[in-house]
């Protein structure tokens, strides 16, 4: 049973979309594993290829344009590639289930909330007629903190905080074994983000259910991850423990996340955000995608591209400064 | 609810003073005497004049108008000059005729339009798409009346499948129900591809997707509800339009109804039914689209809770 260890098991999955106005690599080989009720956090800018990498696991990449060109994703062993249709189908909202960013536009707006979250009761157990479908709903709403009454209205009834809940109610219904969440507090007030986070928390724990936390928001990752993959131009520079990232950062993007932060102990230190912007995915630069704006960018970090290298167990980095004989350096300020 | 639909018939009110004011005036400007035609070329000048006077056609216009709005005040559209009937009968006699038109015209189009635009929002690009909407181009550029004509000529004169006209039984009606639904089809094929392709990229659909519902749940248990709010709207626009408008179809098919009879009317110079459609028109028209705000209502709870 060593391969069911994991939950998921993404190896090397790349994903392109074909635009009018070019080929856009959205996933370039990426790796990432969930443990059996663990929290993987997958943290990096926008366009960093993130959401396309969760949508592949539930194969919803919208086709066309988007075609996963290369690479495997196993669910409890099985190669999600290998299921028809109709088997994904089920699969959805029953393995895997996702929450998604903005709760303000994924809900339908003309279904009640109790119907969409009976829906998919039902769509997982045949057995279950409406109205016991509907009792269940009410009792999810009720974990989630609504009034079970609530479930005859609609979403425009609802506060922002109060759809995340519903849709955090509609994730876990099933009980799947992978919950995606897709920056699901980013829409959130503040003061909303916190109690949202600890009601996912509280309920990944009771079902034991492993997460991928979307987000770049490294807070979060803190507070509710147990290890981080750093996503940068559709590849994970870095990934490792929370204690690994957070403690032993090793990777110059990484670097430039935290520095990016600002830290409320030290309020006039001027924040250090990262230069310039995403590289264009119709036109990745050669070499090391993020040289164009790392510090530490060497005439070699430009024509050749990073492999991953270990530095723990649990610890790998893409950045030719950890390659043996590639005279990169960051100056040991990194990395110990 | 109750009281949003008392305030729309109460707007009803200014429309009808509105319409009916520049309609009369519109009458009272046009060359001719009534008074002439219905007497005939040869009657002789002092019976005219006799006629004039008793028809008030000598008062000043807005004397005339008054006194049509007290008559109408009591439900009272006046006598057609031409028949000397109330005008209200004779456009009762001939309403259940443009209704069953109107009816049959926009029934062919919804149940054909609605499939059609779903399937090209779908397999948006599919050769079935680009076919559908080259038909739906011609339908909306082609004229009714020459449609029409040429159907008479195909499937009346050649094939001599159907009368060309009058209203006798079934068989009258396709040609006409296809002429007027051909035209109402085109923009409802049209309005449901695209108002469904703004819904199929919506973040519910994806939730729900991501649910597990399969694709033609997705279509039409989560999308065509939110699709439908726009597809609404013209339905009733077009069914309204039917009810007083589809004068040209119904004059080229000589169809014993309303259009035909506001055709005429104007040709006769019958300022009081021509006054007696347009309102009748005007109400009809207000009144579908009440109902259709009110199914909005049914579609859509967002705007049921703005109705309050």
């Amino acid at each position: 049973m060593e391969d069911k260890k994991y939950t998921v098991d993404i190896k090397n999955l790349s994903v392109r979309y074909e635009t009018s106005d070019g080929i856009v690599e959205a996933v370039n080989g990426v790796d990432l594993k969930i443990e059996r009720g663990k929290t993987l956090g997958l943290v990096g800018e926008t366009g960093a290829g993130k959401t396309t990498t969760a949508l592949s696991i539930l194969r919803l990449i919208p086709n066309p344009p988007g075609k996963i060109t290369g690479g495997v994703i196993e669910l409890q062993g099985k190669n999600v590639f290998d299921y028809s249709e109709e088997e994904m189908e089920s699969i959805r909202g029953d393995q895997v289930s996702m929450i998604f960013q903005d709760p303000m536009t994924s809900l339908n707006p003309v279904m009640t909330v109790g119907d969409q979250i009976a829906e998919e009761i039902q769509l997982h157990n045949k057995k279950m007629d409406k109205k016991q479908a509907l009792e269940k709903a009410k009792e999810m709403l009720e974990m989630v903190g609504i009034p079970g009454n609530r479930a005859g209205e609609y979403p425009h009834q609802f506060s922002g905080g109060m759809k995340q809940r519903v849709v955090i109610a509609m994730a876990l219904v099933c009980n799947p074994d992978l919950l995606i969440a897709d920056e699901p507090t980013t829409a959130l007030d503040v003061t909303i983000q916190a109690q949202v986070l600890d009601l996912m928390q509280k309920l990944k724990e009771q079902y034991n259910t492993s997460m991928l936390m979307i987000t770049h928001d490294l807070g979060i990752v803190a507070e509710v991850c147990d290890e981080v993959s750093i996503m940068y131009a559709g590849r994970v520079v870095e990934h490792g423990t929370l204690e690994d990232i957070f403690e032993h950062t090793s990777h110059p993007y990484t670097e430039g996340l935290f520095n990016s932060l600002p830290d409320i102990e030290h309020r006039e230190e001027e924040l250090k955000p990262i230069p310039g912007l995403m590289p264009d995915p119709t036109n990745l630069p050669e070499g090391c995608p993020f040289h164009p704006r790392c510090s530490y960018c060497t005439e070699l970090c430009k024509t050749r591209r990073p492999v991953e290298t270990r530095l723990s167990d649990t610890h790998t980095v893409a950045c030719l400064a950890y390659e043996e004989g590639t005279g990169v350096s960051l100056g040991g300020k990194l990395h110990e | 609810m109750y009281k949003y639909v008392l305030k729309r018939l109460l707007m009803l009110i200014p429309v009808i003073l509105g319409v009916s004011f520049l309609v009369f005036f519109i009458m009272s400007l046009a060359p001719g005497d009534p008074a002439r035609t219905i007497l005939g070329e040869t009657a002789p000048i002092e019976s005219v004049m006799a006629l004039r006077e008793e028809l008030g056609l000598n008062d000043p216009v807005i004397v005339r108008y008054v006194n049509y709005m007290a008559d109408l005040l009591h439900g009272d559209l006046g006598e057609s000059y031409k028949t000397g009937q109330p005008v209200i009968s004779e456009i009762l006699s001939r309403f259940p005729a443009t209704l069953t038109l109107a009816f049959w015209g926009m029934l062919f189009a919804v149940v054909l339009s609605i499939p059609i635009g779903i399937i090209s929002a779908t397999k948006q690009y599919s050769i079935m798409d680009r076919v559908s909407m080259v038909f739906a181009l011609l339908g909306v550029a082609t004229p009714n009346f020459w449609l029409g004509l040429m159907l008479i000529i195909g499937f009346s004169l050649n094939l001599k499948w159907f009368p060309s006209g009058g209203n006798d039984g079934w068989s009258s009606l396709v040609l006409p129900v296809i002429t007027l639904g051909t035209g109402c089809m085109a923009s409802i094929t049209r309005i449901t591809r695209s108002s469904m392709l703004e819904v199929i990229r919506q973040d519910y659909i994806r939730t729900a997707k991501a649910k597990g519902v399969n694709k033609k749940a997705v279509i039409y248990k989560h999308a065509l509800k939110n699709a439908l709010i726009p597809v609404v709207t013209v339905v009733g626009l077009q069914f309204g339009s039917l009810l007083g408008g589809a004068v040209l179809t119904e004059s080229v098919f000589s169809w014993p109804g309303v259009g035909t009879f506001l055709v005429n009317s104007i040709k006769a110079q019958d300022t009081p039914a021509v006054l007696g459609c347009v309102i009748v028109f005007c109400i009809c028209f207000s009144i579908v689209n009440l109902v259709v705000d009110i199914l909005y209502a049914y579609i859509d709870p967002r705007i049921k809770s703005k109705y309050k």
